[in-house]
């Protein structure tokens, strides 16, 4: 929200006077970095993608990190070495995640060890999702035209601190996803707008919203990913849940999704 | 403290008595002939006595203590014309001397017999003081000639970008800046994200600003003071003056109360950039507001000889909305009232009260919820000062004070029936109070030695729920009853100050001196904004603490006509604050566990070269310095740049009259890019690209350097109505000085990231037209 407020303040006094261009900037070259996404969900998913860090001025291309010996067990005995399924992408054949478990996850490459732990929260579940026709109010919005309203519903648990992770998709392909804590309404009944202006959807098209109950390490990663922009006035790298890793994270969430054609 | 005072007092009067015996003491005030406004810093020299004399002090008092004789005072002021004053030796004298302006300004050089070599002379190291009269031509953004933006153009001083507010001082932060305006802080010194700094220069008489050591008068920052004085208002005759500019207007009424005995000062000043806003067609734009407005009001009336009573307040407000969705608004209001008392020709007093408030509300309006953050931080303060000049070769300055402070930082606040539950963050109340004692003496002609120290007591007081953090982690609470003590720091700050002239052209001056703090600004972003937090002192922030030495060495050359100046300061300040990474500051009951400690260092080195007289004025500084911080948690603890170090740092400043009518100027600026975070790699998470940081403030952004013209064309003038146009060009060779480096997907092809800047200003004409009647 800070960040949103300084943002339009800025934007606004400079928005007639401002112009931009492209600049060339020497940056430094930088040893790879070992770029870990772990997901452990309770939709049966199990997924462990392995990838390396480039040179800001190369093409986007990040090489996958293959070969590398990726162990999954949790805190019931379980445990696996996953297999490498396509190049950098590790999955589980037998470990599956479940709510309340605890999760240990040990990556090995070349040369370091990384490890980490997650666990899967209580599920709290979405009651329902509208989607509505409104004014746009937004900031850089014209009340004129009108914008699609997407809306969750859901009861928060009192006394605890909760975590959501939210996902959109329009017709299976991901659109935007969104985090929201319960800083501010701890234990109500939660009505709320999942705020993003460019949302198309034309008759016929299939809404689909994921919540994922997510941990408190694992929202913090989030909140940084969307917080520490450029115009942070210290950007650094998002807070890693991976030990020995300047990046990367592990997710074990709960799942749980809903429908809706418009 | 009440006992050291009344011994301090009764030795004093003791010395006061054998003195007497075979010398007399002249005193009196200084005014302007035509306003009756009374002169600060004026010089008082005695013909017949090198080496021996006074200035008049905040008040335009003077008391100078000769051995019996006969004399003649000397009285001169810039822009005045000088005055000589014959004494004799009987007792006792008062002389309130009336200065006339100096009808031709431009001939100075021929008219005025003395020239000042204050720089010399005065023991101060690492000030500069300003004259609103002499910026009046220097061009300016928008045509609005600005105190604070002049101060950035002298050598030590800086501010970060275009659109970022605040003034950094010899490496400090721009929190560690006490900014006073006639005695009240002002805890916001910009509008609009820094374009326009608060002062309104219709209303300013005059600008110290001591980026070395401080009188011990002043305390509670450890970067810099600014003491700011209004102007008292003309007690002779009603005047109006005002100024049409592009995007502000400003007027101002003063006259006498009573004639020769009080008067008052009212100016107003708006901006209307919004009435553009207004007429543009398109409705995102014309429904948005975007203005300040400041006010400042002074009345004055001298109920004797003896007796003078003052009221200033300032009132300021900036206001910014974004349709109904939007809204943010905040300002700062200050009013003092001080009485000054002639106890004799020797003493005098001055006692003020002083309030200060600042706010700042947002508020929000989405997902049909109406919401606010509101900070606010209110101080009372009562202050009493002594000045005791002894003789004239000592002179002693004491007194005490008490401050009661009440800070709000970020309430969350609804409106009405919500699914969103209000925050309740508590009050803090605390108290600041002590007491200052300094002695300035010559021992001899040549040596000046001043000493001071200055106590300050804090204590945070409850009620209240008071909390202990390891890691950003609750450790402790504990909740205490009203009026209790929770927490309390004691500090000493001593000064001093050694000045030697070798003769009346060069000196050389020595300096240390401690500040502490105990009111932190928080601020996460790359503009310091409204929305920056203070929070006081507390079991988990220990006061700011500030040691600065510095050297100066002075010159004056052909015959006071260019001064110059070479100055070298080291600063070590410690228990300096940061956030930790990814801090949550808005609404946060528990922001003091985000923070991080560590301490800070400056050096460098300033160099002034500055032309006083003639046609042409002006200035040339160069400033070599190095700022770096240290914080355990950030960098792996290891030093790094502040972000605003900058290795260089010009200024050039001119002013050339072409013929009493037409004026002409030009200031060029060039320091180093400021310290900045740029990533050096990315990296793909969920699809998509993200950056890779390394190190922070590792980059530098790209020198800065610009250059502004500005011409001043006097209409026609009558004893009635005076008149002058203004024309600036601001970045006259249109450099595009990135105001901030983005890096980002092409938009084109997204297979690549590439940087881009953004900048704001190149080539902004600027006319305004300023008038007094």
């Amino acid at each position: 929200m800070r960040q949103n407020i300084i943002l339009s303040i800025i934007g606004m006094l400079i928005i007639f006077t401002s112009c931009t261009e492209e600049i060339d900037i020497d940056l430094n070259k930088i040893e790879p970095q070992v770029m870990i996404e772990a997901l452990v969900s309770t939709n049966g998913e199990t997924n462990i993608k392995l990838s390396q860090s480039i040179n800001f001025d190369e093409p986007n291309e990040f090489p996958a990190i293959q070969n590398a010996i990726v162990e999954l067990s949790d805190n019931y005995g379980n445990n696996e070495v996953l297999s490498e399924q396509s190049p950098g992408v590790y999955t589980s054949s037998s470990l599956t995640g479940n709510i309340g478990y605890t999760y240990n996850l040990i990556v090995t490459t070349e040369n370091e060890s990384y490890s980490s732990s997650c666990q899967i929260p209580q599920q709290v579940p979405m009651d329902s999702i509208t989607i509505s026709k409104v004014p746009d109010n937004s900031l850089r919005g014209n009340s004129n035209d009108s914008i699609l309203k997407v809306t969750v519903f859901y009861k928060d648990p009192e006394g605890i601190d909760n975590y959501y992770h939210f996902i959109e998709y329009r017709n299976n392909e991901k659109i935007k996803s969104y985090i929201i804590n319960d800083k501010f309404n701890d234990g109500l009944e939660v009505e709320r707008n999942l705020n993003y202006r460019d949302r198309e959807l034309e008759s016929g098209d299939t809404l689909k919203i994921e919540m994922r109950c997510i941990s408190a390490e694992v929202y913090e990663y989030l909140d940084d990913l969307n917080s520490l922009s450029a115009m942070s006035a210290t950007p650094t790298n998002p807070r890693t849940n991976i030990e020995n890793a300047t990046i990367g994270y592990f997710s074990a969430h709960t799942s749980e999704i809903k429908f809706l054609v418009y | 403290m009440n006992k050291t005072f009344l011994t301090i007092f009764s030795l004093l009067f003791w010395c006061n008595m054998n003195y007497a015996q075979d010398s007399f003491t002249v005193s009196g005030t200084i005014y302007d002939s035509e306003n009756g406004e009374t002169l600060i810093g004026t010089t008082i020299a005695v013909k017949e006595l090198v080496a021996t004399g006074t200035i008049s002090n905040a008040y335009g008092f003077y008391s100078l203590t000769l051995p019996k004789g006969n004399y003649t005072l000397v009285v001169s002021f810039i822009g005045y014309e000088h005055q000589e004053i014959p004494v004799s030796h009987t007792s006792n004298q008062r002389f309130d001397v009336k200065l006339s302006p100096d009808a031709q300004l431009i001939n100075e050089v021929v008219i005025s017999a003395k020239k000042k070599n204050d720089n010399i002379t005065s023991e101060k190291v690492g000030v500069e003081k300003i004259n609103t009269k002499e910026i009046e031509k220097i061009p300016v953004l928008f045509g609005e000639k600005d105190i604070i933006k002049t101060l950035t153009l002298t050598p030590g001083v800086k501010t970060t970008s275009e659109g970022s507010g605040g003034m950094f001082v010899r490496g400090g932060n721009n929190s560690q800046n006490l900014i006073l305006l006639d005695e009240a802080t002002v805890y916001n010194s910009n509008h609009m994200m820094g374009f326009f700094s608060t002062f309104n220069s219709d209303a300013i008489k005059d600008l110290t600003m001591y980026k070395g050591t401080a009188p011990s008068e002043y305390g509670g920052r450890i970067s810099s003071v600014m003491d700011i004085k209004m102007n008292d208002g003309n007690n002779q005759d009603y005047h109006i003056g005002g100024g049409i500019g592009l995007i502000s207007s400003k007027l101002s009424l003063e006259g006498p109360i009573v004639k020769d005995k009080g008067s008052f000062l009212v100016t107003g000043r708006r901006t209307y950039a919004d009435m553009f806003l207004k007429l543009s067609s398109d409705d995102d734009l014309n429904n948005n507001r975007l203005y300040f407005y400041d006010l400042n009001l002074k009345a004055n009336y001298k109920v004797n000889d003896n007796n003078r009573v003052f009221l200033s307040g300032y009132f300021g407000r900036d206001v910014l909305s974004a349709d109904e969705l939007f809204g943010m608004d905040w300002g700062n209001a200050t009013g003092t009232f001080r009485w000054n008392h002639i106890w004799n020709s020797k003493l005098f007093s001055n006692t003020s009260v002083i309030y200060s408030q600042y706010d700042y509300d947002v508020n929000l309006n989405f997902s049909d919820n109406n919401m606010g953050f509101l900070s606010e931080i209110n101080n009372l303060t009562v202050k009493q000062d002594f000045q005791y000049f002894m003789s004239n070769r000592n002179s002693l300055s004491f007194g005490v004070y008490f401050q009661d402070n009440t800070i709000l930082p970020g309430q969350l606040e609804l409106e009405d029936e919500s699914e969103i539950k209000p925050t309740e963050i508590q009050e803090r109340y605390n108290l600041e109070y002590g007491g200052y004692i300094s002695d300035t003496w010559k021992p001899n002609d040549k040596l000046t030695l001043t000493g001071g120290l200055r106590l300050n007591i804090f204590n945070l007081i409850g009620p209240g729920d008071f909390y202990s953090y390891s890691n950003a982690v609750i450790t402790d609470t504990a909740t205490y009853a009203s009026g209790e003590l929770v927490q309390s720091y004691i500090n000493l700050e001593p000064r001093a100050n050694i000045a030697y002239a070798f003769n009346s052209s060069n000196s050389v001056k020595l300096s240390y001196t401690r500040n502490t703090q105990n009111l932190h600004l928080i601020q996460n972003s790359t503009t310091s904004g409204p929305t920056d937090i203070w929070i006081a002192s507390s079991n988990n922030i220990k006061p700011e603490i500030g040691d600065q030495v510095s050297m100066g060495y002075f010159k004056n050359l052909k015959d006071n006509q260019y001064q110059l100046s070479g100055e070298m300061y080291y600063k070590k300040m410690y228990n300096q604050i940061d956030l930790r990474d990814g801090a949550d500051m808005q609404a946060n009951e528990h922001i003091e566990g985000e923070l991080l400690f560590g301490s800070g260092r400056a050096y460098g080195l300033e160099l002034m070269l500055r032309k006083k007289h003639g046609k042409l004025t002006g200035w040339a500084s160069y400033t070599l310095s190095r700022t770096e911080k240290q914080i355990d948690g950030i960098n792996n603890g290891d030093w790094y740049a502040a972000r605003q170090d900058a290795t260089h740092d010009i200024s050039i400043v001119g002013m050339y009259s072409l013929s009493p009518k037409w004026t002409i100027s030009a200031t060029w600026v060039y320091n180093t890019g400021n310290a900045v975070t740029f990533p050096s790699g990315k990296y793909e998470a969920d699809g998509e690209t993200h950056l890779l940081y390394t190190e922070r403030n590792g980059y530098r952004m790209p020198a800065y350097h610009r250059l502004d013209l500005g011409a001043t064309c006097e209409l026609k003038k009558s004893e009635k109505f005076e008149s002058s146009l203004s024309f600036s060009l601001y970045n006259a060779y249109g450099r595009k000085n990135p105001y901030m480096i983005n890096f980002a997907e092409d938009e084109n092809d997204p297979s690549r990231t590439v940087a881009t800047k953004t900048y704001l200003f190149t080539f902004v004409p600027s006319i305004s037209y300023n008038f007094k009647f």
